[in-house]
């Protein structure tokens, strides 16, 4: 595990206080009664088996979905009290995502300027700064080509560009190395170190791959809804995953 | 990038279906933009031909739904003209006659008397103007001449009698081109309607300023005239063209007929546009969790749907153009059909394209705003 910038005093930056998650037409209880503490520049793995409620949980934290009970606090504002989610999604939370979601009919630079529309940018600073992004990922020679011109790697790191577009505070990531060979995957990781180092970003990743959760300061453990103690056996655990 | 840019990409990703509704749209706006310019083109050209002629107002039999079949007494003249501000009181008898050998179905025909001023203001391209003896002689408009081949001293066969062309003049109106004129006393042989006129048009001295007591003095120019005798109506010319029945008719069934293509652009856009926003639920999807509002993504759906409608819009009024210019060359409607379209009607072709689309699009637009991101982003 990666502990070399992790810091406990630091201030939180969301706190999951008591939230569970039921949907009610399948009578699925996804999550029940999570307390959970996101420090300001920290990179946490959330881990669990399939069904287990993680990425349920991540939806929560970017305000994809509500809790049926408890709460979500980011920078101790309750997110219920939050007017204008779509503003909030858009100015402080990144998603990375498993299938990349990139729009098929743009390029690698104008995807990166998708979120950009719902910000203060004109169309050139929309442009540049996408451009710069792309660059930081390096992958600024790909900028002109369309996704599927792009190998599986190249267009994570173009979805890991456009998830930066706004400068989020906290970057959340499914499974993003789900789609992508050891080596892609390796270096998506090496993107995410480099961006919680160099840029303080607060990462949340969420696996079912010990090898993925490992790069993280800190893994939490999910099964069937509640956050659970780290099994003494991760191997085995492993097996089941 | 532009949000225009985007919506434009979106647009081109389905270039075959993109361009069929655009296609299906421009045949709806073709036929607004045609039929509704070609029956308002009727009104405008009488409007022209009677402001041509400063006609102030037109005396028919009262309650009469066919113009044709109108019927005053011819001396009614003599009594008009002594009404204070008559400058001038001049009767016709109009038919309409055919010439089936040269799909001419409905030919005007008017009667005046050969000193009639209604005779003298076309420009006569070669022969002359009938005089009070010209007994079974015509004088015939250019497009008449045209379509049915025929030239000066030609003979033309109406009523079952034959005629002589003694002149063959040009005017101001298409209709007037492509029409007949005689002499008054064989219209009423020839329609056994002795001293009889369809009406008679009236010019005035008053000023056509629009002043209270310009209005004023016309009224009652009317109210004397409609006193020389039970179920005679004065109407002003341009109340007169809006109520000749011809007209009326011809505007209702362009406006229907209209309306009917209108709907089927509406059902041909939203059946486009629900189809264009279920296969891209998650990229919907993707754009709402990346923090696009509601609003932007409605935004998004109906400027393609409106991008759409103005190429239909460009399309369609460009084809109503053509068409109405072959039509204005057919011999079967170039009597009838001047191949000039009213901007104002292509104002109104593009506005109800925009409308169209807009319409068409709203309930997909609405449905893919309001998609939970989550679930959006699942769909297969």
């Amino acid at each position: 595990m990666n502990d070399s910038y992790y810091d406990p005093s630091a201030p939180s930056l969301v706190r999951v206080d008591r939230v569970s998650r039921t949907y009610p037409d399948g009578g699925v209880t996804a999550l029940q009664d999570v307390s959970l503490e996101i420090r300001r520049g920290e990179y946490l793995a959330i881990m669990g088996p399939s069904g287990s409620g993680k990425s349920t949980l991540l939806n929560l934290l970017g305000t994809l979905d509500r809790p049926t009970t408890g709460e979500i606090y980011f920078e101790e504002q309750p997110l219920s009290a939050l007017r204008d989610l779509d503003r909030f999604r858009s100015q402080k939370i990144g998603f990375v995502f498993q299938s990349f979601y990139l729009l098929p009919t743009l390029t690698a630079v104008e995807n990166v300027q998708i979120p950009m529309f719902e910000g203060p940018l004109g169309a050139s600073a929309r442009a540049k700064r996408a451009a710069m992004l792309l660059e930081s990922v390096n992958m600024n020679h790909r900028a002109k080509h369309l996704p599927m011109q792009l190998s599986v790697g190249e267009r994570q790191r173009v979805a890991i560009a456009r998830a930066l577009a706004n400068e989020p505070q906290m970057l959340l990531a499914d499974e993003p190395t789900g789609n992508l060979d050891s080596r892609s995957g390796a270096g998506v990781l090496d993107l995410f170190d480099q961006l919680h180092r160099e840029r303080g970003m607060t990462l949340v990743v969420i696996t079912h791959s010990l090898e993925v959760a490992e790069r993280a300061e800190r893994i939490t453990w999910i099964r069937d809804g509640r956050l659970v103690e780290q099994p003494a056996d991760t191997t085995h655990y492993r097996e089941h995953l | 990038m532009q949000f225009s840019a985007f919506i434009w990409r979106n647009l081109l990703r389905r270039p075959v279906r993109s361009g069929l509704t655009i296609v299906g749209l421009s045949v709806a706006v073709a036929a607004v933009v045609a039929l509704v310019g070609i029956s308002d083109g009727f009104s405008r050209q009488y409007q022209e031909l009677y402001d041509h002629r400063g006609v102030d107002l037109v005396v028919q039999k009262v309650g009469s739904s066919a113009e044709l079949n109108n019927s005053l007494p011819e001396d009614l003249a003599e009594s008009i003209r002594k009404i204070p501000h008559v400058k001038e009181c001049n009767g016709g008898l109009m038919d309409v006659v055919s010439f089936p050998e040269r799909d001419l179905l409905a030919v005007i025909i008017n009667g005046w008397p050969a000193d009639s001023p209604l005779f003298r203001d076309r420009t006569m391209l070669s022969g002359r103007f009938p005089t009070a003896d010209d007994h079974h002689k015509v004088i015939i408009g250019e497009q008449l001449a045209a379509n049915l081949g025929k030239k000066l001293h030609d003979t033309i066969r109406i009523y079952d009698t034959d005629v002589e062309i003694i002149g063959i003049f040009r005017s101001v109106s298409v209709f007037e081109n492509g029409s007949i004129g005689t002499l008054i006393s064989d219209m009423q042989d020839y329609m056994n309607r002795p001293h009889q006129v369809t009406g008679f048009v009236i010019r005035t001295d008053i000023p056509k300023d629009g002043a209270p007591e310009h209005r004023a003095q016309m009224d009652e120019v009317k109210t004397q005239i409609e006193a020389l005798g039970e179920g005679i109506a004065a109407t002003a010319s341009t109340d007169f063209i809006e109520n000749v029945g011809l007209i009326k008719l011809t505007k209702a069934v362009a406006w229907v007929t209209s309306a009917i293509a209108l709907v089927i652009g509406a059902i041909g856009m939203l059946n486009t546009m629900v189809m264009s926003v279920y296969e891209r639920v998650r990229e919907i999807g993707t754009l709402r969790a990346m923090g696009w509002r509601k609003t932007r993504v409605m935004s998004m759906i109906l400027g393609e749907s409106v991008l759409l409608s103005f190429g239909g819009a460009v399309i369609g009024s460009a084809a109503a153009l053509l068409l109405t210019r072959f039509l204005s060359r057919m011999p079967m409607t170039s009597e009838l059909i001047e191949g000039k379209i009213a901007p104002v009607i292509f104002v109104e072709g593009f506005l109800l394209a925009l409308l169209v689309g807009f319409a068409g699009a709203l309930y997909p637009a609405f449905w893919g705003a309001n998609l939970q991101p989550i679930e959006a982003m699942r769909k297969k």
